[in-house]
């Protein structure tokens, strides 16, 4: 059932990829499918969904991302591997389980050669490297894009500032630069004015997570085509999720992304989890997510335009409730 | 009484307490009958001798939370300064009437207007009271409380445990540190855990919760997937009792959700020494644990009147 579901999605991602009105209208009956597999093979996933008969993917229990924090293990079959958060933000971090990468890789590059005509496959780095951090979802996303890859980012150390620069002044090829929002200000912040070989593009995705930096958001991404001569695109993914959003070089900044056809995203009242329209929060349905949760809640506040989000921040915490520990704080404790 | 009656007279439902109209009308009532219970025999507070003011930093959380220390400043004849929560006044403005005090609802004025004679109560999240007491006079009394978190401990249950438990949780929808943010039980917990379901339903029809924070949904949701996974969760939307195994207890307190984790031996509980505890609900002998104080099950919300907080006498410290 395992080999049959997953060559399936495979097959139905490589068409939806290259003809997504056909994507759309399968999304439904696939993702109910995998939804049933999921439940059947996932015994956490099913005592999740509880009483829930799902008839239709906006049905489907929704597995909030701070569930992933809980080490629990939502993976159909043996777990071949394991991507986790980053835990800037808080102590513990979110552990993704998937059986194996074949589809994550799959989805991942079909819609970034979608979204992003023409990339070019050398890539310069400024992201965990997978050979040092194999539970990097970002790391091994770019590395699987590149057919070279330059890495300029230890886990130790941060940004390899002179090799970067080496590397970006002595490129003679469209390159594609791939950087956290905070790693591509940190690289911003020193070094020349340049410009990289006509069809080069620059990735960013993430923000700065309370760490401090000379450079607005906003800033850094008007510096980028000054600074660097190339377009830049902006990603959004998460390690639980096994598709990314892209924006496009002519919504950079507006925090505009396009999801895949094989993800349904949809917004929430954020208090009753009850479908809203307007800004709510974001829970994508991710049919390449067939081995792990088919349905995330994520903390991230956003309006949905059909396939287009935009993104609205975080769900903040309210000052209301005084002297109770704060989430955050409460978070952190464990007996 | 004079004071209670007026007291009474008021309607809580037309303020901003984060309750449902119900909810606040309960809250407001036990308060008003604890204050009354109190004053029948009251605790011995002396005359001020000295000038100055009592100042009291009002959270936005626990909307009854002055009136105790009121009372008291009343017995003490100490002029009493109310600063008002600037997300939600009305409370504190209605009640400052009552006792004819003084109201300020903006930080910066009440800093400029507080004389060094005055002394300080402060009531609110950790980072506000570090940041006032870091505004304040050096020298000034003061007494200033942050973040505190309370839990139960069960040796036996019985439905009557379980009703007062419920109480506990819903009474203020868990705002503020007196409400439980768990309950531990040593025996029988399933059938606790059902017990407290079953007054939790009752009472959100009584009592219904007040609106949900949108921040705490997420959280709401977690915790109760978290219980399907690795227990039982009775309830879902507007209360529910976990069931989880200790090693997942939080130290967050969601409304009208009362989780109940069973253990074998209370000396389980240690590493609750690592946090700023409140108030601990048991049937049996209190614990070697620093909690400020301990009362029966039903009665963590309901304060006695006393001229201890936390462990610091503030009559002694602030009112004579």
């Amino acid at each position: 059932m395992s080999a049959d579901l997953k060559r399936d999605v495979l097959g139905y991602i490589t068409r939806a990829a290259a003809d997504p009105e056909w994507g759309l209208a399968l999304r439904e009956p696939m993702g109910l499918r995998i939804h049933a597999y999921q439940r059947a093979e996932i015994p956490h996933l099913d005592a999740f969904c509880g009483d829930a008969d799902a008839k239709s993917l906006l049905q489907v229990p929704s597995v909030p991302v701070g569930l992933f924090k809980e080490g629990l293990n939502f993976c159909a079959g043996p777990s071949g591997r394991v991507f986790r958060t980053s835990g800037t933000t808080q102590g513990r971090r979110g552990e993704h389980h998937m059986p194996d990468t074949q589809v994550y890789e799959l989805a991942a590059r079909l819609w970034w050669q979608a979204c992003v005509p023409d990339c070019p496959t050398r890539v310069v780095s400024l992201v965990p490297n997978p050979a040092q951090a194999p539970d990097s979802s970002l790391g091994h996303m770019v590395h699987d894009f590149g057919s070279a890859t330059l890495s300029y980012f230890d886990m130790e150390r941060g940004v390899d500032h002179d090799g970067a620069w080496q590397a970006l002044l002595a490129v003679q090829q469209p390159v594609f630069v791939a950087a956290t929002a905070f790693s591509m200000a940190s690289l911003l912040e020193q070094g020349p004015s340049l410009s990289l070989p006509q069809g080069s593009v620059c990735m960013v995705t993430g923000g700065f997570k309370g760490r401090k930096v000379s450079l607005s958001s906003k800033d850094l991404l008007e510096q980028i085509p000054e600074r660097l001569g190339t377009p830049v695109v902006e990603e959004y993914g998460m390690s639980e999720l096994s598709s990314q959003l892209w924006g496009r070089p002519e919504t950079t900044g507006a925090g505009r992304f396009h999801a895949p056809p094989w993800m349904l995203v949809y917004t929430v009242d954020p208090a009753t989890g009850q479908p809203c329209t307007g800004t709510g929060l974001l829970r994508f349905v991710d049919l390449a997510n067939w081995g792990s949760c088919l349905s995330i809640e994520t903390q991230d506040l956003g309006e949905v335009d059909g396939q287009w989000v935009t993104l609205k921040g975080r769900l903040k915490a309210s000052p209301h409730r005084g002297c109770s520990l704060s989430a955050e704080e409460a978070g952190q404790w464990r007996p | 009484m004079e004071t209670l009656d007026a007291l009474r007279a008021l309607d809580p439902s037309a303020w901003d307490t984060g309750l449902s109209p119900q909810g606040a009308r309960r809250a407001w009532q036990e308060s008003i009958d604890a204050l009354e219970r109190g004053l029948t025999a009251p605790p011995e507070v002396p005359p001020t001798q000295n000038p100055g003011r009592l100042w009291i930093w009002c959270a936005a959380n626990v909307f009854t939370a002055p009136l105790p220390w009121l009372m008291l400043a009343k017995l003490a004849r100490l002029p009493v300064v109310l600063k008002a929560p600037s997300a939600r006044p009305d409370s504190v403005a209605a009640i400052a009437k009552v006792f004819d005090a003084q109201l300020v609802t903006s930080s910066a004025e009440g800093l400029k207007r507080i004389g060094s004679q005055d002394r300080v109560l402060g009531f609110g999240g950790d980072a506000s009271m570090a940041e006032l007491a870091s505004s304040l006079p050096q020298g000034l009394r003061r007494s200033l409380h942050g973040h505190r978190v309370s839990f139960a401990v069960i040796h036996q249950p019985t439905p009557e445990i379980a009703r007062a438990l419920a109480l506990d949780a819903a009474l203020y929808d868990g705002q503020g540190c007196m409400s439980p943010a768990a309950v531990f039980c040593l025996n029988r917990p399933e059938e606790l855990a059902q017990d407290i379901a079953t007054e939790l339903e009752r009472l959100s029809i009584e009592m219904p919760r007040g609106p949900l924070p949108e921040h705490l949904g997420p959280l709401w949701r977690e915790r109760v997937g978290l219980a399907r996974i690795l227990g039982q969760c009775h309830g879902e939307r507007s209360w529910a009792v976990p069931l989880l195994p200790a090693s997942r207890a939080q130290a967050l307190v969601l409304p009208r959700m009362l989780p109940v984790h069973p253990i074998d031996d209370v000396s389980e509980l240690q590493p609750l020494a690592e946090l700023p505890l409140s108030t601990l609900a048991t049937d049996g002998p209190s614990l070697d644990l620093p909690f400020t104080r301990v009362t029966k099950p039903g009665a963590m919300q309901r304060p006695a009147l006393s001229t201890v907080h936390e462990g610091v006498d503030l009559v002694r410290r602030l009112m004579v």
